[in-house]
């Protein structure tokens, strides 16, 4: 018998790959969640305005919000989803801790957020097509080059949004494996949250958590702020996690 | 209250979202075949999203860059074109501006102009008498619409009919010229510089239009509401 | 070195301690049997063991560190029971290239050969396995791991008798080429005795006994004879089961106290040996009596 020492950076490693083999699965529900975003996104917003003599405008828009929403919010089902028993017990098959195993799950979430924001603005080009296709006598006014700079925002936007809410969702999922009761606080106490936000304006910690990120018009600092926020809350759900039993 | 409707509206879409999501992901028994069908799933769709991006590349510039509306927009100067109506200059206009005009022969004192029809109060009228003109002569001119850049000329001109002492313009409904339009997604927005983002009405430059009467010195004219703008030389 | 080494282990799920006091400590590349009834606490035992349940109190330590959340311990260490979690989306021959990646001993080479003998497909899914199927699977994942420290838990079930024995010789013989050290819990005790070098009995969370096979097999001895020819023999002595056998004969199992000198004066009476398998069963009925007291409970006895 030949006793052996393994460092943690390999388990780490041979953990990712392992994952990214073996939740491919993710991906299908990314494609599905984007392609119901292009659906509901093919009829464009209408808006009616007076133009002038013997016509009247009638403009159609198009826009890639409802993708991106639709991703952000895959990422942090997706985060939730893979703190679940079935998925987290995944490396007790083989070799694991605690640490190696968030670091890898976190990984591969990384990973799948950076997939999922390309193709959310790739996505775009898709709404494009279809705007392109169902305009007979209709102008088109797409600025290309306008557009182009603002896939570069987008990407980044959507990935460090999904970054920030996979931070959330695996917070959220490692609290509820503890005790299944979170299971029902927490939405409570979001939706209680969301309740108040509508009545009365800030002074609400959700309200002013969405204010300082969403509202910041610095891009820069936008980033900032969700990467910081995210590797926080990563930590916390790590730390939450190491109470977590195998099997019980 | 209505306030909650968009948030009850978003909070159903989730649920149905996140029960879409579950069901995929879920280590349920019945699962499709390996975990690859992920993966294939994911290279098929980034393939359509490449060939989508490739076809947009490759379309007609439908529309300029923000450089090139601005360089459009200055090479109409409308206020110049106003001017030049004002004094009486309508020769100075464009050819293809002037859609419509019909003449009559003097056979009245007085005339009143009336305006019927949906927009008709939008609808300037000119009125330019000189010792010149013989006979009435109504027309119609209008300038094309640019919107960002882009001509658009809409083909609809008004009626004209003269009755005893009434010169009628008249309108008949209107048509719809519909836009298709990209914008970036609203939270990018506010990182960009603004330009170009986003549609406001005042990207469409209405032009000059309206009508415009050639009548002779002695008549006595009226327009019924009221606007009507003098010629002067 | 004693690979395990469990002072005062305790573990407690509410009111309810599935193990109570645990002190023990193992010796390296040895094959041990877990006994005991279900319920009795092999199960967390060895998951304790493995790292995957953390202690309530007392201390467990194997290869002389606490394994809970340890990662050395988990590179050293497989445990295979019926519910190993793989992922469904990796096929089998998938989930054995895993296991080479992540298990440094790992024989591959073991593992396809046993893989093709017990009849696997490659590109079949673990959860559509049959049980029997699965248990396969899974012990040929515990031995090809080559891991120290190799923990099964009740690895044969579902499988028929012959599958059974050629995984226990699959077993022994790459232990032989390859020591380390296994624990098993079965049910299969007549299994036992053809596999175990030690025996662990697990009894309502205690150690109830934790010897050598051998030192098993003389444990108890068997005694048969007339009523009253057993009576003055039984007093005095741990009688761990005791059955009436005809009208007026007796059969009962006493600890063996080495005493030579008696056997030569007991006449009478019959001795025999007592299977290690059925020791297990008395010590730990704590019914006292049998079965047949429920049938008889119309007559007069």
């Amino acid at each position: 018998m030949s006793f052996v020492q393994v460092k943690t950076s390999e388990v780490v490693g041979k953990q990712f790959l392992y994952k990214l083999k073996s939740y491919g699965g993710v991906f299908t529900s990314l494609v599905v969640i984007q392609l119901l975003g292009v659906f509901f996104s093919l009829s464009g917003s209408s808006s009616h305005g007076t133009g002038g003599l013997g016509f009247s405008f009638n403009i159609r828009t198009y826009s890639a919000d409802i993708i991106m929403a639709f991703t952000i919010f895959w990422g942090f089902m997706t985060a939730l989803l893979l703190t679940t028993k079935a998925y987290r017990e995944d490396d007790f098959a083989f070799v694991t801790n605690r640490l190696t195993s968030n670091l890898s799950t976190i990984s591969f979430l990384v990973t799948a957020g950076i997939i999922a924001s390309l193709t959310a603005c790739l996505s775009s080009f898709l709404i494009q097509v279809a705007a392109y296709i169902q305009g007979s006598e209709v102008h088109m006014l797409f600025n290309k080059e306008d557009m182009l700079a603002s896939l570069g925002y987008a990407a980044a936007y959507t990935g460090f949004s999904i970054l920030l809410f996979n931070s959330i969702g695996y917070l959220a999922g490692m609290i509820i494996q503890l005790n299944r009761l979170f299971l029902f606080i927490l939405p409570t106490v979001f939706i209680g949250s969301l309740i108040i936000l509508g009545v009365n304006d800030g002074g609400n910690p959700v309200a002013v958590l969405v204010q300082f990120i969403y509202f910041e018009p610095v891009f820069w600092l936008f980033i900032l702020k969700t990467l910081v926020l995210s590797v926080l809350f990563f930590a916390l759900a790590a730390l939450v996690s190491r109470r977590l039993e195998v099997g019980r | 209250m209505i306030m909650f409707l968009p948030i009850i509206i978003i909070v159903c879409l989730l649920v149905l979202l996140s029960l879409i999501i579950f069901r995929v992901n879920t280590k349920t028994k019945r699962s499709f075949a390996t975990g690859k069908t992920g993966y294939w799933l994911l290279a098929g769709y980034t393939g359509l999203l490449i060939a989508a991006a490739v076809f947009f590349v490759f379309t007609p510039e439908q529309n300029a860059s923000s450089m090139d509306i601005q360089k459009a927009e200055a090479s109409y100067d409308w206020e110049r074109y106003e001017q030049m109506l004002l004094v009486g200059d309508l020769h100075e206009l464009p050819e293809d501006w002037v859609f419509k005009s019909e003449e009559w022969k003097v056979t009245m004192d007085q005339l009143t102009v009336e305006k019927e029809g949906e927009i008709g109060y939008e609808l300037g009228v000119y009125v330019d008498q000189s010792e010149d003109y013989e006979t009435i002569e109504a027309i119609f001119f209008r300038s094309p619409i640019v919107v960002r850049g882009m001509e658009v000329v809409p083909e609809e001109v008004p009626r004209f009919s003269l009755i005893e002492e009434t010169l009628t313009v008249q309108w008949e409904g209107s048509r719809d010229i519909r836009f298709n339009l990209y914008e970036p997604p609203m939270m990018i927005q506010r990182f960009m510089d603004g330009e170009g983002t986003g549609w406001d009405y005042s990207d469409a430059k209405r032009g000059v239009y309206g009508v415009y009467i050639k009548a002779p010195e002695g008549l006595d004219i009226e327009v019924a509401d009221g606007s009507s703008i003098r010629v002067e030389r | 070195m004693k690979i395990v080494k469990c002072r005062d282990v305790t573990k407690q799920y509410g009111k309810v301690k599935a193990l109570d006091g645990i002190n023990l400590s193992m010796d390296e590349n040895k094959i041990t049997g877990v006994i005991g009834r279900n319920g009795a606490g092999k199960t967390t035992f060895m998951k304790l063991l493995a790292g995957m349940l953390k202690e309530t109190s007392g201390r467990v330590d194997v290869f002389s560190q606490r394994p809970f959340n340890n990662l050395t311990v988990s590179v050293n260490t497989i445990y295979i029971d019926d519910q190993m979690n793989f992922p469904p989306t990796l096929t089998l021959v998938e989930l054995l290239e895993e296991g080479r990646r992540f298990y440094p001993n790992w024989n591959h080479d073991l593992a396809l050969g046993l893989f093709e003998h017990f009849g696997f497909r490659k590109k079949d899914l673990h959860k559509n396995l049959s049980k029997g199927k699965e248990s396969a699977f899974n012990m040929i994942v515990g031995i090809a791991s080559r891991c120290a420290l190799t923990i099964f838990d009740e690895p044969t079930t579902g499988m028929d008798a012959v599958v059974r024995k050629d995984f226990y010789r699959a077993l022994l013989k790459d232990y032989i080429e390859y020591p380390r050290t296994i624990l098993m819990s079965t049910h299969y005790m007549d299994d036992m005795e053809e596999l175990f070098e030690d025996v662990l009995l697990i009894d309502q969370g205690k150690v109830k006994l934790h010897i050598g096979m051998d030192d098993l097999r003389g444990y108890a001895v068997g005694l048969s004879g007339k009523k009253d020819d057993m009576l003055p023999w039984l007093e005095g002595r741990n009688v761990l089961y005791q059955k009436e056998t005809g009208f007026d004969d007796v059969y009962a199992v006493v600890v063996n106290d080495d005493q030579q000198n008696d056997w030569n004066r007991m006449g009478n009476i019959k001795r025999s040996a007592v299977r290690p398998s059925d020791v297990c069963v008395y010590l730990t009925n704590d019914k006292g009596g049998e079965l047949e007291h429920v049938f008889r409970s119309g007559k007069n006895e």
